[in-house]
This record gives structure tokens, sequence and C-alpha cells, in this order.
């Protein structure tokens, strides 16, 4: 079968085809005929040798995020799962025709929703609906910043924001992103790559307001500049650090502006309300109440063009891989 | 008239009863009689020179928090403002016979409440409150720490958080500080001096949970043990330094275990409710639901015994001074 093994760190021309024997499921683990690939932020990390958490010894299969059918289960799994089509979130290995994942880590595909669909936008919605109502506890009213909001989180912050009766201001770098992001319902939306000083371009949007909330999965050695534009009890929450770490936060600095820094990964969110929200999003999906944009990021062989697409902050929303396709 | 003195930055002694003349309103000014003077923290801090922000030059008079009756307007304030019962917490000069206040700033002490609750339940009691509910947004069942337990904004915060259904771990330093603060309702109580491991110990009492909100007066070298008993999506507020600085935060070290930290000054969050919550405030304290840490008056010649006692930590609730009395 076809799989991009990663055998070092480095930049995107270390991701090649190869082809390797089809693996077979030990107990309690499935094989799972991939349909579509993610590429996935920490695809990025795991490639670039960023990040070591989570991520196991070379060679491996990359490939964070994707979807497909299960066709083969190992011991101990319920056969039934045969012919599921399911997501699978939270380990590598996506990156080829066939991959192993841990039973209790798939999640099946509502039958509403197409493979596009429903292969990926239950991590990006999860997550920006507990960010906003299990963390943030927004109320109508709250003013909201969102970086990278022509990415797939940030199109799924704008709209449930915008649900809970916020007023949302959506960062992205370009033009052709501020038209494509505008159709998600922001209420403004700032070109940072244009306008530096991003933070008095908020601060004038809301007319020296300043905002509640800043989602930003960014950070990066700029990320003490939006402290400016918060307002009193305004906080910042950090879901990631694509641009690299961010300096230190001063605590009597904090107390004085009355603002906070928070960190959030979803399955803290998800633990805590075991799954009440699932009902909802995926009824708000099928309905087309909410739109999820996954965006086409060609054949598995384009993976080293795609990962510099993705670099280049080039892609909108989730741009996936086409491995087996509709299958 | 009578006034406590501050000629020089120092110890306790350095505050000298003094004759000096009665003040005349300016523009903007309200004079007022003053029936009692509190120990608020801000008073040793200034005398001590541990700030300098908001400080008048030398010499002035002590005594940031205190009631009495306006008795005189400066221009450019409303006449109908003489004879009110008021209640000042913003400038310097309450340990005195007369204190000049900017007229803006005052607060009515409501009508059957008595001069001594009125002379200090706004600071403490607000500033529980807003960090609970207006900053942290707290909701029932969680498990609030509350540092210093056997303060006075340590009290309030233990009443108000059981009152919204939270469990209440309250930290103190020394046993008779234990009892203090068990008879205001605190679920649990630890003494962090005989306990170097109370994390360890919030974890424990919270099934393992740990704590969804602690609220630290203190911060100082110590201060990065608090995030590790924070539940996931857990909040540490800062509220004051008395240990000195904390050491700085580092924003990514916050998104792994979706932990926040957040620095509270509560004018901030006064301006932002306008007020909405004064009426329960009230009621809760006037009808007893709330017990307010007042202690009987002292006359106004102990004021250094008074700053000694709280700076070594001998203090368990509010110290009042009698200027006028029951004006």
């Amino acid at each position: 079968m076809r799989a991009v093994m990663l055998d070092r760190n480095g930049g995107a021309d270390v991701l090649t085809v190869s082809d390797v024997p089809t693996p077979a499921p030990g107990a309690g683990q499935v094989l799972i005929q991939v349909a579509y690939a993610a590429v996935h932020p920490l695809d990025i990390h795991a490639r670039t040798g960023a990040m070591k958490w989570g991520v196991p010894p070379f060679p491996f299969t990359l490939g964070y995020s994707y979807c497909g059918r299960v066709v083969k289960v190992g011991s101990g799994v319920d056969a039934a799962l045969i012919g599921k089509r399911v997501s699978m979130s939270g380990k590598y290995g996506g990156y080829a025709d066939f991959a192993l994942a841990p039973v209790s880590d798939v999640v099946e595909i509502p039958s509403e929703l197409n493979w596009r669909l429903g292969g990926f936008c239950m991590g990006s919605a999860l997550t920006a609906w507990h960010l906003l109502h299990t963390l943030a506890r927004v109320r109508a009213g709250d003013w909201i910043v969102v970086h990278s909001a022509a990415g797939p989180v940030g199109v799924m912050l704008t709209q449930i924001a915008k649900e809970a009766g916020c007023k949302v201001i959506g960062l992205v770098g370009g033009p052709k992103k501020v038209e494509w992001a505008k159709t998600f319902g922001a209420d403004h939306l700032i070109d940072y790559v244009a306008d530096k000083d991003w933070p008095a371009a908020v601060m004038r949007l809301t007319d020296n307001r300043g905002v509640d909330f800043i989602l930003d999965g960014n950070l990066g050695a700029d990320a003490a500049q939006q402290f400016a534009c918060l307002a009193p009890l305004g906080q910042v929450i950090a879901i990631g650090a694509m641009a690299g770490p961010p300096p230190e936060v001063n605590i009597s600095r904090l107390i004085a502006g009355s603002h906070g820094v928070r960190g959030f990964v979803v399955h803290h969110g998800m633990a805590k309300t075991q799954g009440a929200e699932r009902t909802e999003i995926v009824a708000k999906f099928a309905s087309g109440a909410w739109r999820f944009p996954v965006t086409d990021a060609g054949p598995l062989e384009n993976v080293a063009a795609a990962h510099r697409a993705f670099e280049g902050r080039q892609t909108t929303g989730r741009y996936v891989l086409t491995v087996g396709g509709e299958i | 008239m009578r006034a406590v003195v501050i000629s020089a930055t120092g110890g306790p002694e350095t505050l000298k009863i003094s004759d000096i003349p009665v003040p005349e309103p300016g523009e903007g000014q309200a004079r007022i009689k003053v029936a009692y003077c509190a120990l608020n923290p801000l008073d040793t801090h200034s005398r001590a020179g541990r700030i300098k922000w908001g400080v008048p030059p030398m010499p002035f008079t002590s005594g940031y928090e205190y009631s009495g009756r306006v008795d005189k307007v400066g221009p450019g304030v409303d006449a109908a403002l003489v004879g009110k019962r008021v209640a000042s917490a913003g400038s310097w000069g309450g340990c005195a016979e007369f204190a000049l206040a900017p007229a803006k700033t005052l607060v009515h002490i409501p009508e059957g409440m008595d001069w001594k609750l009125g002379t200090v339940y706004f600071t403490s009691t607000l500033t529980a409150w807003h960090m609970l509910h207006t900053m942290a947004r707290m909701s029932k069942g969680d498990v609030v720490v509350v540092h210093s337990a056997a303060g006075a904004v340590g009290v309030m915060t233990a009443q108000i958080a059981k009152d919204a259904g939270g469990v209440v771990i309250g930290l103190v330093g020394s046993p008779e500080k234990m009892a203090y603060a068990k008879s205001y309702g605190c679920d649990h109580v630890i003494d962090e001096k005989a306990d170097a491991d109370w994390p360890k110990k919030v974890k424990e009492l919270s099934g393992g949970k740990g704590a969804d909100i602690i609220i630290d007066g203190n911060a100082g070298p110590t201060a990065p043990k608090n995030l590790q008993c924070l539940a996931p999506l857990g909040q540490v507020i800062y509220i004051g330094a008395m240990a000195g600085q904390a050491p700085d935060v580092n924003i990514s070290g916050l998104i792994a275990g979706s932990a926040a930290v957040r620095g509270f000054v509560m004018y901030h969050a006064m301006a932002k409710t306008k007020g909405a919550e004064f009426k329960e405030v009230h009621e809760k304290l006037m009808s007893g639901k709330w017990k307010f840490p007042l202690n009987p008056p002292l006359p106004l010649d102990q004021v250094g015994k008074a700053h000694d006692d709280f700076e070594n930590r001998r203090t368990m609730g509010r110290t009042i001074f009698t200027v006028g009395g029951e004006i």
C-alpha cells in the first residue's frame, strides 16, 4: 500500500510516498481503509520536530487526522464495526491507504454527514464549542478576536460565537482570506499582514472598549502586543503556538489590567460535559446552519506541496488530501 | 484636628498622631467628617514604601478606607451631598477628624446599615463578589480555594462561593486562623504554613479533581504551587502580591492543563456591572445571611500596633479605628 513514512525531521521535501506492507490489526485495534487525510498542524509539528509529545519513533506514517471505513478488527473488538465509516484523530498513520487505530479512539461518522464534512468537522467544531461555552462561558454582547479566522477552528469559532450573540473580529493574512472569511459571519475582519498594529485597529472597531476574549492558536514572539486591545477582565486564550513560543507574562501587569491568560485543549472540555453537546453539533451541520469548509489538497502524492501551502498560510478551512476518496 | 501623619517611609513607628489644620475642599471634592477609619492593606504598603502608585507626597495622612458624613463641598459639587453618610476607598486621608475625597468616588452607605459595617463592607465584599461572579463566572459545584481565608476578602469569598453552590477550601497560616475560617463556612481549611505540600491536600479534598478557582492575594515566589492543584479548565486569580512578586508566566505552559492565570482589581468589574449587585449584597449583609468579619473598633492611638499585627499576619477579620464614632 501507499504510505507517507517519516524517517527524519525536516522541511516538506522529506515527505515522499513509499510502498509498504498493509498492517494487520492487533488486540484492541481496527484497520481503516483511509478515505481522506488532513494536513493538520500536528503533522507539521511532528515533521519539523517542533513537538515530541505523542510522536512515535522513526520511521512512522504521518497523518494525525483522517477518516475512512473499518475493514478489519483485531482480537477483542466487536466485528460489527466492520464497514462503519469512522473519523480518527489523536494518533498518526492516516497518510496511507490503510491505517491502524485503537478502537477506543475512533468515532463513527453520523449518517447525516458526507465523508468530507463528517470526517473532519467534529474536531474543529468541538474545539470551538468547548472553548466558547465550557471554558470562556461567553455571554451575549462579549467581544471576541479570533486569530486565523479562515482556519477550520476559526470559522467554527466565528459561527458559534455569533450564534451566542457575541461580536466577532477575525484576523486573517491577506485580502483573499478577508473575503473568504467574511462569508462565515464575522462582524469585522482585519488583514494582520497589511496592518501590523492590528490591536490598535481592534480598539478603533470597539470604540476603545477592547475585547473580552482573544482566541489564539499562533502565539509567537509578538503575542504580548495583543494585551493592548483587551478590555478589563479580558483574557487571551491560547490553543497552540504555530508561530513559536510567546514571551512570558508578568502577573502584576495582569492584575493592573484585570487581564488573564489561559490555555486550552479540547479533551478537558469534553471530559467535563461527557458529550452532551454532540447531538446539537451534528444537527447544526446536517441542517446547514453551520458550515464547515473542507478544501482540496489533491491526491496523497501531493503531500509535500500541501504541507508547503499550509505552512505558507495559503490554505483556508480544513485542507485535506484524497487517499481512497469516496470509498 | 487630630490626624495620623506619615512623614517618612518606614515601620509602624513612622505613624504619628499630629495636630494639623482642617482641610478645605477644592474643585470636585467633598469634605467628610470621619466616623470610622479602617486599616486597609494599602495603608501598610504606602507607609512601608511597597507601593508608589497613587500615594501622595510626604507628609501625608494615612487612611485609605473610611466612612463619615459629608460636611462641606467644593466648587462643582452638588450641595445636596452635605449631610449624607458615605464611605470612601480611593484616596488617603481618612485617619483624621476630617478628610477630603473626590465627590464622584464616594459610595453612599445604605439606609439601615450601621456606621461600622458601612465603613468596610464594600471593598472586601464587592471584591469577593466580582471575582467569583463577574470575573470567574463560577458555577454550582466549583471547587474554590481561597488564600488568606481568615482575612476579610477570604471570609467573604468563602460565604459568597458557598451561597453560589461552591465547595470552599480555605488556606490559612496558623491553627487559630483555621478555626476562624471554618466558623465562616469554609468546607475545609488547610494550614499552609504547617503543610507545605498543600496542593496535594487540595487534590485529595476535591476527590483528585483539583480546584476550579483559586483566589490568591499573596502571590510571591511560591505562587506556581497554585498550578499544581488546578483542575483542567481551572483559573488562578491574583488580587495582590502581599508576599512579593510571583515568577512570570509562560503562556504555552498553560495549554496542556487548560489552565488560566488572571489578575483582578475590583474597579474594573464595578465599571462593568454598574452596581447591579448592590441590592443583593446589601440585603445579604444586613439580614446577617453573610457575616462580615468586623472586629470591635480600636482607638486611633492603636494604629501603629494594628499595622504591626497586620504585617506579621496576626490579624483576622477587618480592623477599624474610631475617629468621630457614631456621629
